[in-house]
């Protein structure tokens, strides 16, 4: 008697390889697919994501790399136009920090003209801009976001990982084909139609003998008890106040006419502003203009981006940043989408690990067509991290452990459904299976192999098994697995054979008590039976599990798979990129 | 209101007052002065696309073959094998061009704009029978196309949807090994079930 091959369990590694790159979409919940609240079945340390040191090297170097992959270009770039309009007027008392001190100095010698050419009505500016045909072009020599672990220890982050935005950027060139800039409250400085200031042909760019434009950003991320990602802009540095900057234009300059008249009739004389000579002394002063401008900015930019990027960052993460969607069950063949399950991840943990980035997620997966759902057993999941002691960390870029708890949930709902009441097996037998098939990752040592249980029920063939059968038999089988990383068929489950030694028959149905030694020895021929079929067939649990082509757009290859005695499948990656920086 | 404080603050304020800065005791670094007559010669960033020889689509002879030039990601998605794009902007008007009895199609050579923060990153190829194809996303939408000038995607007709067959190379990782690995900054041969 042949007992049973598995036929594959198809979707449920492949369901799980897609599950895990999953996590680099994440986004808040969707209302409409998140479970409610307390009904989820949560699988803490469902997967974890690990990122090297030799992983960390390509996104502290590469970042503008990652960036293009993704359709972003930083380091050059054009743009047709641009405009701004302000919404409040300008007054004294929104002037910067740095201008701040000079305000009483403005407001005397603002009351000094006032008496002299009181009853002329200036509003407060209320400024329009276009910009047309900007370009720009930054040269990195640095680009690249790194963990700081001493950073973090230095400001007391204990648990969660202080990430630092580091940018050099030597040669910066900015070029303006046209800029305009009216004052909406102040129509008389110009023509009907036309705008008081403008310049044409503008440039400015980094001076040959500058110091590198130097910024940089850190970020703490943390999980607070409740799984909320905190995520912080620190103040940030730069050195723009130390540039050396230049800059060049056509001339002239649009400026608003401004004349002197003195007297009147024949005698009057007047003056015009010497626009040339304005012209001259922007660009003979040009240095301290720039002094002023970088103190302003550099104010400006270690002060209020961090800021501006924490309120979006609040608003980002108000909830609990998760990513929730549908899948399709395992083993059911041609799924509809009512058929669809929902799971979801979300960031458990962030932290630092013998110089590894470690990124922890729970899970649920969850049936919205099922009233109740039973808990997954204990036994079936588990709660430990994984080791990662196949490969030194220097070998490889980055893993995803996966809890052997969120694919056995996978089966459970599945059995829940219904889907292995008739399971074919590879035979072209159909099985009743009678429990939800579990797979052990933490039932053997660290390595390839690992065991996927199931029971189930055979019915009785023939005469003779009928007449000795109430029905058939309820047996428990553990399956021999092995994690192979296939040259052809890629990464995969394959099922080396069914143990002989741990297999149960219920010799409940057994009709005769003499017969049941015959039973227990007729299970086990039909389990060695099996074993030769699976010695001489290559028959996987399913037919690879898809690494998606890329993460953050970095191509990526499985370089092995394993398992742990902590319960976690662990894929070992690396990056498939030609230039990637060691 | 006062005139001369506020219009000495709005010159302040856009930091172009000579006579603002000149009053004010300001220590100047040695730096070099530039021209003021400096003319500008603006150089937009451009990528250069070769000429792209399709190749081995003698199953799809009379069909025509559309090449999009598009800023886009992969999607890690869950319910896909993961190989799919999704385009956010195509930076280019699109090739199109018929497929010969000896299943080759030849798209001339393009220069791509640099426009914006969005980049050409991916080459999208595809098959179609109908004359003209527009390219939808991988959440279904029409991708806006320099075609339709007023940009309304509302008005392309879902006969000018459907394709046979569709794939895309990465620039930095597939066709640039193939210009480099061919040898010719002029045309890249691409072989269907090869190279995508």
């Amino acid at each position: 008697m042949r007992i049973l091959k598995f036929r594959q369990l198809k979707t449920i590694a492949w369901v799980s390889g897609a599950f895990v790159f999953a996590m680099m979409g994440l986004s808040r919940s969707d209302d409409n697919l998140s479970p409610p609240p307390g009904s989820v079945e949560r699988i803490n340390r469902a997967m974890g994501v690990y990122v090297t040191p030799r992983g960390q090297q390509y996104f502290s170097r590469n970042l503008e790399d990652v960036l293009f992959r993704n359709g972003f270009a930083i380091g050059d770039g054009a743009f047709d136009s641009f405009s701004f309009k302000a919404t409040e007027p300008l007054t004294l008392s929104r002037l910067s920090a740095r201008m701040r001190q000079h305000g009483p100095l403005l407001a005397a010698v603002g009351d000094i003209f006032k008496q002299w050419l009181s009853g002329f009505q200036f509003s407060d500016p209320l400024l329009a801009g276009s910009l047309r045909d900007v370009s720009y072009k930054l040269n990195f020599s640095r680009f690249g976001i790194r963990p700081d672990p001493a950073g973090a220890r230095a400001r007391g982050i204990r648990d969660g990982v202080l990430l630092v935005l580091e940018i050099e950027i030597p040669d910066l060139r900015i070029d303006i084909a046209r800029a305009r800039m009216n004052d909406r409250n102040n129509a008389f400085l110009a023509e009907p139609g036309k705008d008081p200031f403008g310049v044409d042909d503008f440039w400015l760019k980094s001076s040959a003998t500058s110091l590198p434009l130097k910024i940089s950003l850190p970020f703490s991320i943390d999980t607070d008890r409740d799984g909320k990602v905190e995520m912080v802009a620190l103040p940030m540095q730069t050195n723009i106040a130390s540039l050396k900057l230049e800059m060049g234009f056509k001339r002239p300059l649009i400026l608003p006419y401004i004349e002197v008249r003195i007297g009147r009739g024949a005698t009057a004389r007047s003056s015009a502003l010497p626009q040339q000579a304005l012209e001259d002394k922007l660009l003979a002063h040009q240095a301290a203009l720039f002094k002023l401008v970088q103190s302003y900015l550099k104010d400006t930019i270690e002060s209020q981006i961090p800021t501006v990027i924490n309120k979006t960052l609040a608003k980002l993460f108000d909830d609990r940043i998760s990513e929730v969607n549908q899948m399709d069950p395992v083993v059911l063949e041609n799924p509809t989408p009512a058929d669809k399950l929902k799971w979801g991840i979300q960031p458990e943990e962030f932290s630092m690990r013998n110089g590894s980035l470690e990124l922890g997620f729970s899970a649920f997966i969850e049936d919205p067509r099922a009233r109740r759902s039973v808990a997954l057993p204990e036994a079936a999941r588990s709660n430990a991290k994984a080791r990662l002691n196949a490969f030194p960390a220097a070998q490889y870029d980055m893993a995803v452990a996966i809890n052997q708890g969120l694919m056995n949930r996978m089966m459970q709902l599945s059995f829940e459904r219904g889907y292995f009441e008739k399971y074919k097996t590879s035979s072209g037998e159909t099985v009743k299976l009678l429990a939800s098939p579990e797979m052990h990752f933490n039932e053997t040592a660290d390595g390839k192999v690992f065991k996927l249980h199931a029971k189930f029920r055979r019915k009785a063939g023939g005469f003779i098994e009928r007449v000795a059968l109430e029905g058939g038999l309820d047996i428990d089988v553990d399956l021999i697995v092995k994690t192979e990383n296939h040259p052809v068929k890629g990464p995969r489950l394959k099922i080396l054979s069914i143990d002989t030694t741990t297999f149960k028959v219920d010799m409940t149905d057994v009709r005769f008590g003499f017969l049941q030694g015959r039973v227990q020895a007729a299970v086990l021929a039909g389990i060695k039976e099996s074993n030769v079929w699976y010695a001489a067939h290559d028959e996987s649990l399913n037919d690879a599990i898809p690494i998606p082509p890329a993460v953050f757009g970095v191509p990526v290859r499985i370089k092995d798979l394993r398992v742990e005695t902590t319960g976690n499948l662990v894929l070992y990656l690396e990056y498939g990129v030609q230039n990637a920086v060691r | 209101m006062q005139f001369a404080k506020r219009l000495l603050f709005f010159t302040i304020g856009l930091c172009t007052s000579v006579s603002a800065f000149a009053s004010w005791s300001v220590d100047e670094p040695e730096t070099e002065v530039a021209e003021a007559h400096v003319a500008t010669t603006r150089v937009l960033a451009v990528t250069e696309v070769p000429e792209l020889k399709l190749k081995g689509l003698a199953e799809y002879r009379g069909m025509y073959v559309t090449v999009f030039h598009v800023s886009g990601r992969q999607a890690q998605v869950v319910g896909g094998n993961g190989n799919v794009l999704n385009v956010s902007e195509i930076k280019a008007r699109p090739l199109t061009a018929l497929i010969d009895p000896s299943g080759a199609a030849v798209l001339p050579k393009i220069s791509v704009e640099r426009r914006g923060f969005r980049v050409f990153n991916f080459v999208v190829i595809s098959i179609h029978k109908q004359e003209t194809l527009y390219l939808r996303s991988a959440d279904e939408s029409v991708v806006k196309d320099p075609r339709i000038e007023d940009g309304d995607m509302s008005a392309v007709p879902q006969s000018a949807l459907p394709y046979v067959r569709a794939g895309y190379l990465s620039v930095p990782d597939k066709l640039d090994q193939l210009r480099t690995s061919q040898g010719s900054t002029e045309s890249v041969e691409i072989q269907l079930g090869r190279d995508f």
